[in-house]
């Protein structure tokens, strides 16, 4: 999942990216609200972590100017504003949860692992497709018992499937979950990995619109 | 000072009470004195009148009794024979208050009235007023013939004159002082009214009310008052606030450094692997939380200290407590059982909700930190306005229970924390006008631990 850092302390920053980084997940990171803005209005990120002390601006009107424009992305607040009308004030204007710093970077993962598995509707962490046993929390799959090892770039790729089960997705959307600003982006590198994930999980997985794009039928 | 603050009310009317009295007691009796000298005055007014014109009757009495060779003096009224001309004179003089004695010439008394023994010593010739006795008299100056009449007046029969006058008197001034009583406490009503209306004002308000007072309507006497504690109230307000924005900025300050040190750590134990070093960074890990636990308990006490305890506002509660108790359900290591017991009552209260939510955290924290990990720890509402947070443990003396409610009072188990929490919650809880209580056993239990908070309910709903 592609995930929007807002954050203006760059060493914290710095270890919560590489912390979701290496937990799977593709991140831009931006310092300031309007960088943010910027990024948010041009890409499809799965979740944006806000911090609401920013340098230019409140982030609690950032959210509000997304929740106003129709803009229904994931958001979790990451602050040091511990007050609990602090938190109602976040709830309220939008966000999908709250977590107060300092805060232990597991902890985050797994505060993100919930919040996708309420997007995608699945109130229990692992999602049953035919035999294949897929566990979004701890980004492991198995097949009747058996651990089918994934890369995180194929993770990627198939969590972005899975959030938007039996939606297409195009390419440019999956190389965007693919690839953090400033990457190089390798031109077929989404067929790649769809074509090892149907390797690895079964051929009919995974679908192909030709032209349009991709999608996994549930 | 001492004893019931005094009314003002009550002194102006006592004081203005007790001044009209005396005023209206110094009036009688100034009005006393001056009648007596006016009455005094009109009388011998009256006397001399009276002198003039009795003695050209007294002469003709005098003629005729001469003409008649009647024995002199002739005594006008009993018990003295009067001749028929004298008996009229009698009839027409009885009931005057007076005696008189007419002199010839010589100074013989040849006419008088029934009894002149008190004015008998009147020795001289000369013309005027004379007391004599219990009387005064009056002499006129000798006419052509040289007679003189003296008439003379009772004194008493003055005193009491007097005194009927002065007695209406007294009686037709008591008769207004009820009267001037009711008015001067109307007046007084209608004076301090404002004061009352502004005193019932600043009651119904509340004490969390810092809201500027309405002084549109007020006398001028007043309107100073209320202009200085509305700038106070300004000035409190923004103390308040500058409080609040103190703990927010250092909250920000303060857990912002710690959190970049604990996600660092967490990434350095993430790619370290395992090995001797990792167990010390775990190490700083548990330390960099342990700060983090205390900054909030800092940040808490600063707030409690700030008085943030009490809302200008009502708000039902039970948001926040299902909001908490969800969040510790998630945060608990290792997991917990924490059981809210619904259906919840209703927490309607004046509590400001950052309060009640730092009250809960502590709460719920003390449970999980110092109850049996192997029992469930439930929340409930037993009343509208309490909330209830039980954990299991062993049954704990009373004398330790009241002692936990001190600062720096350490729970029986090993669990850490600077001992503030309880003492937080019972002064936050204090502020809002509620109560905190500790009883082990549970009151629904033969043994654990319960914490109750009764939230001040008094006149929630009445102002909407």
């Amino acid at each position: 999942m592609r995930i929007l850092l807002v954050e203006d302390e760059a060493h914290l920053a710095a270890a919560v990216r590489d912390h979701l980084i290496a937990n799977g997940e593709t991140v831009d990171w931006c310092a300031c609200l309007a960088d943010a803005d910027a990024a948010l209005r041009s890409t499809d990120y799965g979740l944006v972590v806000l911090d609401l002390h920013m340098p230019d601006g409140r982030g609690i009107d950032f959210l509000r100017d997304m929740r106003r424009r129709g803009d229904g992305t994931p958001v979790l607040i990451a602050s040091a504003r511990d007050q609990i009308s602090d938190r109602i004030e976040g709830l309220d204007s939008g966000a999908d949860d709250y977590i107060v710093k300092p805060y232990d970077l597991d902890e985050m993962i797994a505060r993100i692992g919930a919040i996708k598995r309420r997007h995608a509707g699945t109130p229990s962490p692992v999602l049953m497709l035919g035999t294949l046993a897929i566990d979004i929390v701890a980004k492991r799959v198995t097949s009747d018992g058996e651990d089918i090892p994934i890369t995180r770039r194929e993770w990627a790729i198939l969590e972005a499937l899975l959030r938007r089960a039996n939606a297409v997705l195009s390419k440019e959307q999956l190389e965007d979950v693919l690839y953090a600003f400033g990457e190089d982006v390798n031109s077929n590198a989404v067929e790649v990995h769809i074509s090892r994930l149907r390797g690895k999980l079964g051929r009919d997985t995974i679908r192909t619109l030709r032209g349009v794009g991709y999608s996994i039928p549930r | 000072m001492t004893g019931a603050p005094r009314s003002i009310g009550r002194r102006l009317a006592r004081n203005l009470g007790l001044s009209l009295g005396a005023l209206w007691f110094a009036g009688v009796i100034a009005t006393g004195v001056i009648l007596y000298h006016e009455q005094g005055e009109m009388l011998d007014d009256s006397l001399r009148v009276t002198a003039e014109l009795l003695l050209p009757l007294a002469r003709a009495e005098y003629d005729r009794a001469v003409r008649n060779k009647a024995a002199l003096p002739v005594v006008v009224g009993p018990p003295h024979v009067l001749t028929q001309e004298g008996a009229q004179h009698v009839a027409r003089y009885r009931d005057l208050p007076l005696v008189f004695m007419l002199r010839d010439g010589r100074g013989a008394v040849v006419v008088r009235s029934a009894n002149t023994d008190a004015v008998g010593a009147v020795g001289s010739r000369q013309s005027g007023y004379h007391e004599i006795g219990d009387y005064i008299v009056y002499q006129t100056a000798p006419d052509g013939d040289g007679f003189q009449i003296v008439v003379g007046g009772s004194q008493i029969e003055r005193t009491e004159t007097l005194i009927k006058s002065v007695t209406l008197l007294i009686l037709l001034l008591a008769l207004l002082i009820p009267l001037g009583w009711l008015a001067l406490r109307q007046a007084l009503r209608r004076a301090t009214g404002p004061m009352a209306a502004l005193n019932r004002a600043i009651q119904l308000r509340g004490v969390a009310n810092l809201e500027p007072i309405d002084f549109a309507d007020l006398p001028a006497e007043l309107r100073p008052i209320v202009e200085e504690t509305n700038g106070l109230m300004v000035r409190l307000r923004a103390a308040l606030s500058s409080e609040r924005a103190f703990a927010a900025n250092s909250a920000h300050e303060l857990r912002t450094p710690v959190a970049v040190a604990l996600a660092q750590t967490n990434r350095l134990i993430a790619e370290m692997g395992d090995g001797a070093i990792v167990e010390r960074a775990r190490q700083v890990e548990e330390s960099l939380k342990r700060l983090g636990g205390l900054i909030e308990r800092l940040l808490q006490l600063t707030r409690a200290e700030a008085g943030i305890g009490l809302s200008e506002t009502e708000t039902e509660l039970t948001p926040v407590l299902r909001l908490l108790v969800d969040e510790f359900r998630r945060k608990a290591e290792p997991a917990r059982v924490l059981r809210l017991h619904e259906p919840l009552l209703p927490l309607r209260s004046r509590m400001d909700l950052d309060a009640f939510g730092i009250v809960v955290s502590n709460l719920l924290d003390n449970a999980l930190k110092h109850g049996d990990p192997t029992a469930p720890i439930d929340v409930m509402t037993p009343a509208a306005g309490s909330v209830a947070i039980v954990n299991g443990s062993t049954v704990i003396p009373a004398d330790r229970l009241a002692a936990l409610m001190q600062r720096h009072a350490r729970g029986h188990t090993s669990g850490e924390g600077l001992g503030i929490g309880l003492s937080i919650v019972d002064a936050l809880t204090r502020q809002a006008g509620g109560r905190f209580r500790l009883y082990s056993p549970a009151r629904s239990a033969a043994g654990g631990f319960e914490a109750l908070v009764t939230l001040d309910t008094t006149g929630v709903g009445a102002s909407g």
